[in-house]
């Protein structure tokens, strides 16, 4: 699972799932005369854990399995859970692993096939709270639908999601998702087990002052963000990095990948731009002001030229958003958007359907395109065109990307950023393999790499020849519980497994201490939601009690 | 019947294999789990208004048959589409990768032939000796590495440590001195296999052949040595190294998946091996249709090789 989450539309209809209604809270049953009881329970995880197995009237040991995709991280990471839940004698685990593909296929049968296992996965959530709990936790989003894999159904939490949705202030909604982030780890329906780190390592002497962005997809941005404040020095004209994969789309509307997403960073621009520390810029937008719960009058930035030589206004906007009718991307402005008035050719008023806390946020995502991409003179997928500082170049498919500056960008100058990117071009070449890609950066085939292998870290951090720069980003590792199976409808059983999920020595042998323990399911990169503070509170209380 | 009819027959037999292998791989495709609209729409939620508008775009609203069909009177054609996954022209993203792909496959068939013969020969002449010895040793070994491991030892030591090559390819035409040269290192991991092959497969049928009697009788009616080897006993045991050349050609064709990941090499394998994670149909049943292209056209040059060795052979 990639990318980052579409929001949920109630308006829409969708398939109901045939096991809504099962879901988190544990069946009572009658205690005493169970087995379990011959199981010493050792410390609190493992009393929760018998006060559970004898509810639901389950004797020990039972038997399960850790299903997990193919690669030696996760097996690893399994393993470790294996032994620390078959430690306590109430389960025999076994571990089974999957090619990718019949993975997904599993996560996404899982609960309607009453499956009796517990998955291991990964999900990168972005700027806004929901991109963390909606589609994992929302009982709208069951699989297949969505990514609410073990059907979870709490009119609690449904209720938080939709509010913390539509609510605009935010004080109200850091509230909000605090509640609805302490609910979720009391209930524990899943464990959240590592928060991923971004680690960008670079040659110190082609590249200068690089600064992590902390989204994978936002990766490039270090080289020229204005708006942010950003740029990096290069020592030449060309600046080299890399992805990890083919680019598969190029076209905004159908983009969903983070190769394509990182190749694109730098030619497409939006209303707004979230900034390296997660605050909202202006981008194309020189200024907004919210007229009342759902309209916010835009004025545009002045002068800005698409690569094709068209200027930009108002109009593309509209049209831009409303491209994506009909489109696979077509939740991102229709979850909010209802129209656009425009008031001249650069101010325009914008009508959301419903109050939308993200709103802002969500414009950094919505390139605006020119009007001969919106009219199908121009594809986008073979040629994006933007207003960012570089335009496309060249693509050669499993090769590279190249882009060239672009000589008519808006940007000015300012005290902290030269008026013209350093770069003339950026090039970034697909190297799938991790150990080739520090292999290339070595040599110096690469200025830059974000996916150096996590081992080789310390490493390269200690060598003076390169540079290293890591941010807590938005992914997570989580374990997830089959909650409509056996014990772990039992609410106590989940939340003796979460105290029981050895993170720290996961974070170290698995990851090499890239990333950090997680106890909340919203990443601490946001900060508002989950300081340390809160995150302290509540990992003492649920998860690791003094 | 003559060679050249022969050919025509052959070539007129591939048609139904080929739609035999791709109606096989649309069937196959389509029993896996998953369904390429969770791709496109990068696991969202769309309407079902709009989930029906992709899959009637990409006609995944037809029955099976009708799919196949579709895909058929197109492919008919060559022209094989647009991908769900990408939008771009199914034709253009192979015809970027194919040359690619035959480049290092065919250097690594040549470099894989250019050692195992005249090995092969060495050893078998030798038989015993510390020359057969040595080449045992050497074809073990090469059958025995794995070649992401040689792949991965040959970059960090050549590449990495020593920095005599690039780690990935030069931004150059593919027919080129700097592309050339980048090619030694993945045409030496994809080579050393068949390589190895090759020479086990050519030392055994060689020592059948000396022992025949017609080596004893062209020895003794004086030829040298070199003559009876290189002229009668070569051309003899030459047979079952061509069947597993002619296989060994099409599997490094389509085979290379490992060594182009550890290259960067945009070829065929890691088109296909990424195709069928993200489902993107079009680009799979093309490609698989090169491949059965490739596959049927080495057998058949394998026949036509066949001919030419042996006169006794007739078709």
């Amino acid at each position: 699972m990639a990318g980052n989450s579409g929001g949920r539309d109630e308006g829409r209809l969708r398939r109901r799932s045939l096991l809504e209604g099962v879901g988190a809270l544990g069946v009572t049953g009658l205690a005493g005369c169970i087995r379990s009881n011959d199981i010493e329970a050792d410390g609190p995880a493992e009393e929760l854990i018998q006060e559970g197995f004898e509810a639901t009237e389950i004797e020990p040991p039972f038997e399960t399995t850790i299903a997990i995709t193919e690669g030696t991280e996760r097996s690893r990471f399994a393993e470790l859970l294996e032994v620390a839940l078959e430690d306590t004698g109430f389960f025999d685990v076994s571990v089974s692993e999957y090619k990718w593909t019949t993975y997904l296929d599993r996560l996404n049968t899982a609960a309607a096939n009453d499956a009796n296992a517990l998955f291991i996965v990964s999900w990168t959530g972005g700027w806004d709270p929901d991109d963390y709990v909606n589609v994992l936790f929302h009982s709208e989003n069951h699989t297949p639908d969505g990514l609410n894999i073990n059907h979870y159904t709490s009119d609690t939490v449904d209720d938080y999601i939709d509010n913390g949705l539509e609510e605009t202030d935010p004080d109200e909604r850091v509230d909000i998702y605090r509640q609805l982030q302490e609910h979720l780890v009391a209930d524990s329906p899943v464990s959240f087990v590592r928060v991923s780190e971004a680690s960008h390592v670079w040659n110190a002497d082609a590249v200068s002052g690089w600064r992590a962005y902390p989204l994978e997809s936002g990766t490039y941005n270090a080289v020229y963000a204005p708006w942010a404040g950003v740029y990096t020095d290069l020592d030449g004209d060309e600046f080299v990095g890399d992805l990890g994969s083919d680019i598969s789309a190029t076209d905004p509307v159908s983009m969903n990948d983070t190769a394509s997403s990182q190749a694109t960073q730098l030619v497409y621009e939006g209303l707004t731009g979230v900034d390296f520390d997660g605050s909202v810029r202006p981008v194309l937008a020189e200024e907004w002001e919210q007229l009342d719960a759902t309209t916010y009058r835009f004025t545009l930035r002045d002068g800005v030229q698409f690569h094709n030589g068209e200027e930009l206004t108002a109009d593309h906007v509209k049209k831009s958003f409303e491209r994506y009718e009909g489109t696979p991307r077509e939740s991102d402005v229709y979850d909010w958007y209802e129209t656009i008035d425009i008031v001249d050719d650069r101010t325009m008023d914008v009508h959301c359907w419903r109050e939308y806390g993200p709103f802002e946020k969500r414009l950094f995502d919505l390139p605006i395109v020119p009007m001969a991409a919106i009219d199908g003179d121009r594809d986008l997928e073979s040629e994006p065109i933007g207003t960012g500082p570089y335009r496309f170049a060249d693509y050669q498919p499993g090769d590279h990307w190249r882009l060239e500056r672009f000589d008519d960008y808006w940007f000015g100058g300012s005290e902290g950023v030269p008026a013209t990117p350093p770069a003339e071009t950026v090039r970034l070449e697909i190297i799938t393999e991790a150990a080739s890609r520090q292999g290339a950066l070595e040599v110096g085939d690469i200025d830059f790499s974000s996916g150096v292998p996590s081992a080789s870290l310390s490493d390269l951090a200690a060598d003076d020849a390169y540079g290293v720069d890591r941010r807590i980003g938005g992914g997570f590792d989580m374990v997830i519980y089959p909650l409509y199976h056996g014990p772990f409808t039992n609410e106590l059983v989940r939340r003796g497994c979460n105290m029981l999920i050895p993170r720290r020595t996961i974070l170290e042998d698995v990851y090499h201490g890239l990333g950090r323990p997680a106890y909340v399911p919203i990443s601490p990169l946001l900060e508002d939601y989950t300081d340390e503070a809160f995150e302290e509170r509540i990992a003492e209380e649920y998860v690791q009690p003094t | 019947m003559s060679l050249g009819r022969y050919v025509l027959t052959r070539v007129l037999v591939t048609v139904p294999v080929l739609l035999g292998v791709t109606a096989l791989t649309f069937s196959f495709l389509h029993v896996l789990p998953g369904d390429p609209i969770d791709v496109i729409v990068g696991f969202r939620t769309v309407s079902p208004a709009t989930e029906a508008s992709i899959r009637a775009e990409y006609h995944l609203d037809e029955p099976l048959w009708k799919q196949y069909l579709l895909w058929l009177r197109d492919a008919i054609a060559l022209e094989f589409g647009r991908s769900p996954i990408s939008g771009r022209s199914v034709t253009a993203t192979i015809g970027r990768r194919l040359p690619a792909t035959l480049a290092l496959g065919g250097a690594a068939w040549l470099l894989a032939l250019a050692i195992g013969v005249p090995a092969g020969i060495v050893a078998a002449v030798e038989r015993g000796e510390p020359a057969d010895e040595l080449t045992r040793l050497g074809a073990l070994a090469g059958i025995a590495t794995p070649n992401f491991w040689l792949g991965l030892i040959l970059l960090l030591v050549f590449s990495v440590r020593l920095g005599w090559f690039r780690v990935i390819p030069p931004d150059a035409p593919l027919a080129s001195l700097a592309m050339a040269k980048f090619m030694i290192l993945p045409t030496i991991t994809l080579g050393t296999a068949s390589a190895a092959l090759v020479t086990r497969l050519l030392r055994s049928s060689m020592r059948r052949e000396l022992d025949a009697p017609y080596v004893r009788t062209a020895r003794a009616k004086g030829l040298r040595e070199r003559t009876v080897i290189l002229k009668h006993v070569l051309r003899n045991s030459l047979l079952p190294v061509v069947t597993v050349a002619g296989l060994q050609l099409a599997f490094l064709v389509d085979g290379a998946v490992v060594v182009e990941q550890i290259f960067s090499w945009p070829g065929m394998g890691r088109l296909l091996v990424r195709s069928i994670l993200q489902r993107d149909y079009p680009v799979i049943q093309a490609a698989v249709l090169v491949i059965g292209v490739s596959i049927v056209l080495a057998n058949l040059l394998v026949d036509i090789v066949y001919a030419l060795l042996d006169p006794r052979i007739r078709y």
